[in-house]
């Protein structure tokens, strides 16, 4: 995993202006500590899919969403796809939290950097997997995004059985404990696609994370 | 008073330990090879296929196996949830199936996996809710099962929920296995040592590992699994890691492979074996025809005292151990004031302090005679195991908070203490046996302190006696022969030290000793103290209560341990004093003493955000400026040039909280010294912060509860996922004049508008939110009455509210 420093900044609410030496110098020195402790772990697994207009299908499983569909339009398989940091990350950032505001909120930060750059790593393995058959990957798109439903959480749980595999598990409000984890579909088509992107994609152009800006 | 031994346990039971017993193999494989759908819960085939988990379980006992496994994994009532069946339902028509299939010659264990949820706090279920879930599971099978299974567990907790519910309401014997990952270590961050001493304390027939892993990678850690217990040991590895196809998972390794590395196992002292995911009956068949019946190796495992925390142990009987002692409010005002008011995060950082200097324990005392004492033990052992890897030492008389902590820590705790009063042995003795503790044993009686170390030597065999008729074994008993002030008595320390001698060395019993009551009421007391505990550590001390905050007793500790070879090539010693000079003493604060600074004023040092300094400063100040001219005239002028930069956007958010953890620095030193004075603090006001239900990301919640303090305010901060009744009361209860709710994500807005709509019913008060996902008009149409866009924002607008109610 490596640290992404401008997305550190980006969580901090920098959005692009200069920040502090004391800023950058502690978010270094908490990356460090938290490369040392981590243990990230992902688990996915490929299915076939059927992708129409407005419904993907896979393994017995039919989505509705536009967005996804649209997203993974032309593609013939997809990944079911989650990471995580691991307790340990919740776990340090309460420790760091309890005696310095400043730095927990920095280390909240560093994580939520970290989990990005090492669900790119580990996707960035399956691509070249996927190239060596002539194949491109999508990027990730997670439950929550657009009108692909939270409620989808649950299938993708109970496929790559996350509670067990990877320690993740969903709260009733379908969100993911340890907090610093990620779930997506990552599609798999014989076009490349460039794009996409993440943030420029997205309807809520107030969003104070918005990359390159925003309100 | 002891529990009612079993009567009729199952001959394969008897042979735990003694023969080899095979466990059969995989299920939930074979089942999707027979039809069973991704996502599909295999327990609901116990009602929909009952032949096809029939036939497998009686392909299962064809093979040899001696005990089967019902077909209850998740059999749980959140995951059975949205099924339209019970866990009694589901269970039963499991047990039954397993009977059946097993046709009296085998056992059969009532399965139980993990709850599927992560526990709080770092999930949302709670310790007892998580026991009630297994509780259910137990009370459905225990009639017609012969043991309890609860395996693939990855969190020490769930563990001790699974096993309580087990032993309160049942007599089955109990086999516990894990699932260790490739560093040997638990999803929730235990060792192999840690998960194993917690399943041994509260009883299990058996420990071990399983799933996840293949023979392969398991063959590394069972030469560590079998020196870290003397209870029988269990294996049950997948069939090698999983290769998934097209949605499809395999497993790689064949019955003669897993055969091979089974055999091996149980060669080196494995008392149980069998297969996980992946293992079939072919598996199981080889395995029987290899081991089964086949004596088990004897092992040398040296019986040791060792008590745990989530994450590690420690182990008495090496160097001597570090218990810290500083979490006791006796002569502290400022922990005192701490705990009266709920400030836990002055007890987190005395506990992380402590640890830091070189506590392996920490002692945990909150008894304060005007405190609900249970109820903020609870509280502060479930916060200490949350942020430190340290086990803790409940401390106290209460038995109901004793208990409690007892219950909710989340390892093997150490008890202080037991006496050789009847009433004390006979109330604490059988809570250290039930929820598997050490305990400390203070050699008084009825009669008060002996003088005479053979008097005090009597009183601790009385009490190992008594324990051990309870079936608590001597080495989990540490006695402790009372350190009496050697001002009062020229000999005092002597009858100590020989008492300690003798049981030490004559009972083979650990020892431990409240070091710094030697030097009562004289002066610089560290001198007596710490050559004091050199000569305990010569005499055979195991453990110390005291201070690693003091510089002298760390040297004398260090020097000790260098000097006996505890400390191999004198690494520690090195490490602690390497280019030092004669260092001035650790203070006692959360920071280091920080160097004078010429033309620094408390209020740059706010600004600049620099916590040593404001502290330093403070101080200073306080020398000759009333405390609340510091507040209004430096503190809060420098905490508004700050928000103001915030708000202006000249200054971001980390700069402002550094600021902020700046001034809380000062306001401690200023509560330390109203505290000192027993002067009480005034506050501006109180004001709720809560993270909505069902939302569990608190960062910004507890920005603004540390800025809001800054302000002056008395923030009651009642965490994340706080149900709306909770709020609603709380805001009764304290007569609330504002409240603050966050809530991060779109899900769990609705449960933001709820908790307003609940307390607009039954309290006058104003509602403030936050969150990434909100805005000023989605607040309004929620019916908040003000939307804080952030941290300042809530800051500007509780001290409007309130100056307007004065």
């Amino acid at each position: 995993m490596k640290l992404k420093l401008k997305e550190v900044l980006r969580y901090l609410g920098f959005r692009g202006r200069p920040a502090d030496a004391e800023t950058v110098r502690t978010a270094e020195e908490i990356a460090e500590d938290f490369l040392h402790i981590l243990t990230p772990k992902c688990v996915y697994k490929r299915y076939a899919v059927e992708v129409t207009d407005h419904t993907v299908t896979l393994d017995g499983w039919r989505i509705e969403s536009e967005k996804l569909a649209h997203h993974l339009r032309g593609c013939k398989a997809a990944y079911l796809f989650a990471a995580t940091l691991g307790v340990q990350a919740d776990r340090r950032i309460r420790q760091i939290a309890a005696r310095s505001m400043s730095r927990g909120t920095v280390a909240n930060a560093v994580c939520s950097a970290l989990i990005e750059s090492y669900c790119d790593e580990m996707q960035a393995e399956l691509a070249e997997r996927e190239l060596r058959e002539g194949l491109y990957l999508r990027p990730r798109f997670s439950p929550g995004y657009g009108d692909f439903a939270l409620e989808s959480q649950r299938e993708i749980f109970a496929r790559l059985e996350c509670e067990k595999r990877i320690g993740v598990a969903l709260t009733d409000t379908l969100l993911m404990t340890p907090v610093k984890s990620v779930s997506a579909v990552i599609g798999v088509a014989d076009t490349a696609d460039c794009t996409y992107r993440r943030c420029q994609n997205c309807t809520k152009t107030d969003c104070a994370f918005r990359e390159g800006g925003g309100a | 008073m002891k529990r009612k031994e079993v009567l009729n346990l199952h001959p394969v039971i008897e042979k735990f330990g003694k023969s080899a017993v095979i466990f059969d193999g995989g299920m939930g494989t074979l089942l999707q090879a027979r039809g069973l759908r991704g996502g599909e819960l295999p327990e609901l085939w116990n009602l929909s296929h009952p032949e096809a988990i029939l036939e497998i379980q009686t392909a299962y006992a064809d093979a040899g196996c001696d005990i089967l496994k019902s077909n209850t994994f998740g059999a749980n009532r959140l995951k059975l949830k949205k099924t339209g069946h019970t866990v009694e339902e589901v269970i039963s028509a499991a047990l039954s199936i397993a009977r059946k299939a097993s046709a009296g010659r085998t056992a059969v264990a009532l399965d139980i996996g993990p709850s599927g949820k992560l526990l709080e706090p770092y999930g949302d279920l709670s310790f007892e809710d998580a026991y009630d879930l297994f509780r259910e599971m137990i009370l459905a099978g225990r009639d017609n099962a012969d043991l309890i299974l609860i395996e693939t567990m990855s969190d020490t907790y769930e563990v001790k929920a699974a096993m309580l519910a087990a032993k309160e309401n049942c007599d089955l014997p109990i086999v516990v296995t894990y699932t260790f990952d490739e560093s040997g270590r638990l999803l929730m961050g235990g060792d192999i040592e840690a998960a194993v001493t917690l399943a041994e304390s509260l009883g299990a027939a058996a420990v071990g590992m399983n799933c996840s892993l293949g023979p392969e990678q398991m063959e590394q850690f069972v030469p560590r699994l079998l020196q870290s217990t003397a209870l029988p040991v269990c294996i049950n590895p997948n069939a090698g890691l999983p290769v998934t196809v097209d949605g499809k998972t395999s497993y790689p390794v064949a019955p003669e492979e897993f055969c091979d590395y089974a055999v091996r196992f149980a060669e080196s002292g494995a008392a149980l074996l069998g297969g996980c995911c992946g293992t079939t009956p072919a598996h199981i068949r080889l395995l029987s025809e290899a081991i089964r019946g086949k004596p088990v190796p004897k092992r040398d495992v040296p019986a040791k005292t060792v008590v745990s925390s989530y994450r590690c142990t420690v182990t008495f009987g090496d160097r001597p151990i570090l218990i810290g002692e500083r979490i006791n409010p006796t002569g502290k005002p400022r922990l005192k004031q701490a705990l009266r008011s709920g400030d836990f995060d002055y007890l987190c950082d005395e506990a992380l302090n402590q640890t830091e200097h070189g506590a392996d324990i920490l002692d945990v005392n909150v008894g304060l005679p005007d405190i609900d004492e249970p109820a903020v033990m609870e509280e502060a052992v479930t916060l200490l195991q949350s942020v430190t890897t340290a086990p803790l030492q409940i401390d106290t008389s209460n038995l109901e908070a004793m208990e409690r902590a007892l219950r909710l820590y989340n390892g093997k705790p150490l008890v202080n203490s037991v006496n050789g009063k009847e009433e004390s042995l006979h109330t604490v003795l059988p809570l250290v046996k039930k929820y598997g503790a050490a305990v400390v044993a203070l050699t008084l009686d009825e009669n008060g302190i002996p003088d005479t170390a053979e008097a005090r030597v009597k009183i601790a065999e009385k009490i190992i006696r008594t324990a051990e008729s309870y079936g608590i074994d001597r080495r989990d008993i540490l006695v402790d022969t009372l350190t009496m002030t050697v001002s009062t008595g020229a000999q005092n320390a002597e009858i100590t030290l020989d008492a300690l001698d003798t049981i030490r060395h004559k009972l083979g019993v650990h020892t431990v000793l409240g070091v710094s009551n030697i030097s009562f009421g004289l002066p610089r007391r560290e001198i007596l103290t710490s050559t004091f505990f050199t000569m305990a550590m010569q005499r055979g001390l195991s453990a110390g209560i005291v201070n690693p905050l003091s510089d002298e007793l760390m040297k004398s500790y260090r020097a000790f341990c260098a000097l006996a070879g505890l400390d191999s090539g004198c690494k520690a010693y090195i490490e602690a004093y390497a280019n030092t000079a004669a260092a001035p003493d650790v203070r006692t604060g959360a920071v280091q003493q920080a160097a004078p600074v010429q033309d620094m004023t408390l209020h740059r040092a706010i600004v600049k955000g620099l916590c040593e300094q404001a502290g330093t400063l403070t101080d200073a100040a306080l020398k000759d400026i009333p405390p609340l001219d510091i507040i209004n005239g430096m503190l809060i002028p420098a905490l508004d040039e700050v928000g103001q930069g915030f708000e202006r956007g000249t200054v971001f958010l980390p700069q402002l909280l550094m600021s902020a953890d700046a001034a809380k620095e000062a306001f401690n030193r200023i509560k330390a010294n109203l505290a000192d004075k027993g002067i009480q603090e005034k506050k501006k006001g109180s004001i709720i912060l809560a993270t909505v239900k069902g939302d569990i990301h608190d960062i910004g919640k507890n920005i603004v509860k540390v800025l809001l303090e800054n302000y002056g305010f008395d923030v009651i901060d009642l965490g994340k996922d706080v149900p709306p009744e909770t709020i609603v009361q709380t805001a009764i209860e304290h007569d609330i004049r504002l409240v603050g709710l966050s809530a991060l994500m779109t899900t769990t807005v609705p449960s933001m508008e709820e908790t307003i709509r609940q307390l607009r019913r039954a309290h006058d008060c104003k509602v403030m939110v936050g969150g990434a996902v909100l805005n000023p008009e989605y607040a309004e149409a929620i019916g908040a009455d003000f939307y804080s866009k952030d941290a300042m924002g809530s800051v500007r607008y509780a001290e409007r509210l309130f100056a307007e109610n004065e």
